[in-house]
Order: C-alpha cells, then sequence, then structure tokens
C-alpha cells in the first residue's frame, strides 16, 4: 500500500465569502430529482462563488461533470451511503468507477455493522480495501458516523482508520444521524491533523458553519447551500 | 406461542415472511438471532445488508430458507458494473434472493434501452438466483412502473418490490416509503399479474401483513426485530 501525501487540515473560519464559498459542498441526487431538475440545480452555481464538489449520482457523473468543470467545481459520488454495510468489493468497485469516471471524491460508509459488532478487525480489511483502491487518485473520505457512536467506539474506529492510511473522515452521514461539533473537536484533539474532516447534516446557516470551520472543520456538506451562501455574501467580505 | 413471538402467526403468514434487518446498527448477533427466529417459524427468508450476507449464510446453512440481499442500498445510484460486482460477490457468498435498485434518474428520464440493459445484465450476474425490482413508488408515475415492470418481467425477474423504507430526502423522515393494500394492487395491475409482489415498509402487525396477502402480495418484510411477529 503506498502511504498517502497527508493533506493540509485546519485551516481555521474562512475570511472571505470567496474562502467560503471554496470549502462548501452539496448534492443532487435521485430519486428525489429528476434528471432535468438535477442539471437545472447545478447551473445555479454559475451565480455563485465557486464551491468546492457536488455529489451526484454515478450515472449522473458526465452530465454533471459536463455543467460544473467550466465552473471549476468538483463532482463528487458515494458509495455505501448513509449506512455503510455494503459489501466491500462493492466499495472497492465503486471507488474504481468513481476514478474512471473521473469525480473528485468519494464519501463511502464504514464497515458500521462490524463497529456495532466489535470486530475491529474486520474494520480494518474492509478500510484497508479502500484505501488501496483510492491512491492518490480520488479524495477518500470514510464516514464513521460519530453521531451513533460512543466515545470509545469512535477512538478505536479512528485508530483503524489512520492505521490503514485514510486520510480523511466525513463524521456523519446527515440521514437523521447529525454532526456534532463536540465530535470534530474530539478528532482534532486526539488525532491533531491526521485526518481532514468534513461534516455533513446539521449545518443549515451561514454561524452553523463557520462554528464548524473555527474548530478546524475542513469541509462542511450542506443541503440548504444557496441560502448559506447568499448570508456568506451579504455578512463575509 | 413461539419464544420469539408475542401471538401466533399462521404458516401461511410465516411462509410469506421476509425477516428484514438493514438497520445501519445491525449487530452480528442480530443476524445470528433473526436467523434463529426464522428457522423456528418457517419464514421465507433473511434480508441483511451485503457486507453481512457469508454470516448470514453461515447461520441458515442447512435449512430450507433463503437469504436476500439488496445491491446499490438505499438508492441504486452506483454505477452499473459497481451494482454487478456486489450482486456477484453476494451470490457466491450464499445469497439467494437478490433485490435490485435501479438508477431512479435514468428511469424517470425515460431512457428505457439503458433501464434495460442494467437489469439484463444484473440478472445474468444473479446467476439464477430469485430477483426482485426495487421500486420507490411514491416517486414514480404509474407509467414508469408500467414500463419498469414490463421490462423486468420479460427478463424473468420475479417480483416487484414497492420500497426500500429508507427515507429518501435526509432531512425528512416521513418520505420513508410504506406498504399499503393500494401499491401492492398497482404493482400487480401494472405488471399484468406478471411479477409476484413483495410488501415492504412499516408492516407492524400480523394482521397488517395479512392485509397486504390478502391485496396480494406473496412476500412481505417484517423488521426483525419487531416482537408482534
Amino acid at each position: 500500500m503506498t502511504k498517502k501525501q497527508r493533506q493540509k487540515t485546519g485551516q481555521g473560519a474562512p475570511q472571505t465569502a470567496v474562502e467560503f464559498a471554496s470549502r462548501m459542498m452539496t448534492a443532487a441526487f435521485s430519486p428525489a430529482a429528476t434528471e432535468e431538475e438535477a442539471k437545472a440545480f447545478l447551473r445555479r452555481f454559475a451565480d455563485y462563488p465557486r464551491i468546492d464538489a457536488i455529489f451526484v449520482d454515478q450515472p449522473w457523473v458526465p452530465m454533471a461533470k459536463d455543467i460544473l468543470d467550466p465552473l471549476g467545481i468538483g463532482v463528487g459520488v458515494e458509495a455505501a451511503y448513509p449506512v455503510g454495510n455494503t459489501s466491500t468489493a462493492a466499495k472497492v468497485a465503486a471507488i474504481k468507477a468513481g476514478i474512471r469516471l473521473g469525480a473528485a471524491e468519494i464519501d463511502i460508509g464504514g464497515h458500521f455493522a462490524a463497529i456495532m459488532s466489535g470486530d475491529y478487525a474486520a474494520v480494518e480489511v474492509d478500510t484497508q480495501a479502500m484505501v488501496e483502491a483510492a491512491g492518490d487518485e480520488i479524495r477518500l473520505m470514510v464516514l464513521p458516523e460519530t453521531a451513533i457512536l460512543t466515545n470509545d467506539e469512535k477512538l478505536r474506529t479512528l485508530e483503524v482508520y489512520v492505521n490503514a492510511g485514510v486520510t480523511g473522515i466525513k463524521t456523519s452521514s446527515g440521514y437523521g444521524w447529525n454532526t456534532q461539533i463536540e465530535d470534530v473537536l474530539l478528532v482534532r484533539r486526539v488525532f491533531g491533523d491526521a485526518f481532514q474532516i468534513d461534516v455533513s447534516g446539521g449545518v443549515r446557516t451561514l454561524d452553523h458553519a463557520l462554528a464548524y470551520f473555527e474548530v478546524g472543520t475542513d469541509k462542511i456538506h450542506a443541503s440548504p447551500i444557496f441560502q448559506v451562501l447568499e448570508e456568506a455574501k451579504e455578512r463575509l467580505s | 406461542m413461539n419464544a420469539f413471538t408475542q401471538q401466533q402467526i399462521s404458516p401461511e403468514l410465516a411462509a410469506a415472511i421476509e425477516y428484514t434487518d438493514l438497520r445501519k446498527d445491525i449487530t452480528y448477533a442480530d443476524v445470528e438471532r433473526m436467523c434463529l427466529k426464522t428457522r423456528s417459524i418457517g419464514c421465507a427468508c433473511v434480508v441483511v445488508p451485503s457486507i453481512l450476507v457469508p454470516l448470514a449464510a453461515q447461520c441458515v446453512s442447512g435449512a430450507s430458507f433463503g437469504v436476500g440481499t439488496l445491491i446499490a442500498y438505499p438508492f441504486g445510484t452506483q454505477a452499473t458494473d459497481v451494482k454487478v460486482k456486489e450482486v456477484r460477490v453476494a451470490v457466491s457468498q450464499g445469497a439467494t434472493e437478490i433485490e435490485i435498485i435501479p438508477h431512479y434518474g435514468t428511469l424517470r428520464a425515460g431512457r428505457w434501452p439503458e433501464v434495460e440493459a442494467e437489469l439484463s445484465v444484473i440478472r445474468k450476474a444473479a446467476d439464477g438466483a430469485v430477483l426482485k425490482l426495487v421500486l420507490e413508488t411514491s416517486y414514480l408515475t404509474a407509467d414508469e412502473l408500467r414500463s419498469t415492470c414490463a421490462i423486468a418481467s420479460d427478463l424473468g425477474y420475479t417480483y416487484a418490490v414497492n420500497t426500500t423504507g429508507f427515507r429518501v430526502v435526509s432531512t425528512e423522515p416521513e418520505t420513508a416509503g410504506q406498504a399499503d393494500p393500494q401499491i401492492v394492487q398497482q404493482l400487480l395491475e401494472v405488471s399484468g399479474g406478471r411479477l409476484r409482489v413483495k410488501a415492504a415498509g412499516g408492516i407492524e402487525t400480523p394482521a397488517a401483513a395479512q392485509e397486504l396477502l390478502n391485496a396480494g402480495a406473496t412476500r412481505v418484510a417484517i423488521e426483525a426485530n419487531n416482537r408482534s411477529f
């Protein structure tokens, strides 16, 4: 396994609306949206400062790249999201598909059933396979779903992740399992800059987002993205 | 009275039950317990996430019921080759019933040759396992259901399923699909009776399950930790 380059982490709160936008993400996915609705959603980003990435279904990546590449916005995909208990082989295949399609990032649920069963050896096997498949070709963010783990489970899981070469985590998925700010604090306190930390779920205003950035969050996934970007335009320089 | 249940389940109802646990926080012990329960009550199969198929297959070894799993759970957003890989591995590890979630974006855009191509390669990868097509029915029109069911039944799929039961919108728990007699009848109608129907989502009591069977469902998904069963 090639040891991955650690990426820069914990940049503090952004000072400008442009910098703020560059650390925000959102998603458009079916069945909640049709392809035409997704396209219309993606096109709206031409009117805003560039955000980091937008997540779409894998079959929509070419369509999304057509719209987002000229805007400098990355296309993200997910796998085993938000539940995580998908076979390792399918997760590996999803990572390879993400790379093949030209996605900038893939967010994948960790082996949650193994964490819940105390089988950290299985967590390690699953995680190593994902890290190896990703290499340096795609930003791999693994989701431990910290919102529903005990502190002990969080720390043991993240220890496995760091040893397996994971360089980025998304704390929670947002599907009723919302990130807690204390989880970002915990990870930074115990693991320093070992991980990039993205958060998802419950970040619905500029103040929420700034609070997360302040404590060392790298990027934030927000569903009400336009509302938050408008607020940033009004209040940041 | 069965050791696992609070009330008597008729053999007819039992044979239609798929004990299902797709919860994020499912444990290995949950799988072991649901397999024991299935063995003792005589249900159709257990349904588990794909990473737990090997454990479930080991637990049901020698018994007469099957092991089911869902592919690309819960939204079907993976590329076709990713779904195929998940199917192949699940079947090789002992899954006997495969529920496939199509790409709703392609389906809702009406690109039927693409929908058919995906369902076709999945059928081949399933290598004879029972195939069930999941349709998130609240988000699909009658015409979309009709066209998709026609493709699936032509390809030899056995079941249409009305929902995964997982919330579709992250912030809205109420977007999780529910079974009711009308959707069972609608799926039977749009498939011209060529697909059987598995009813899934929020089936809480034996009476509710029986009502779905009366409406024409062949299978019912019951949460494995439901104490009424």
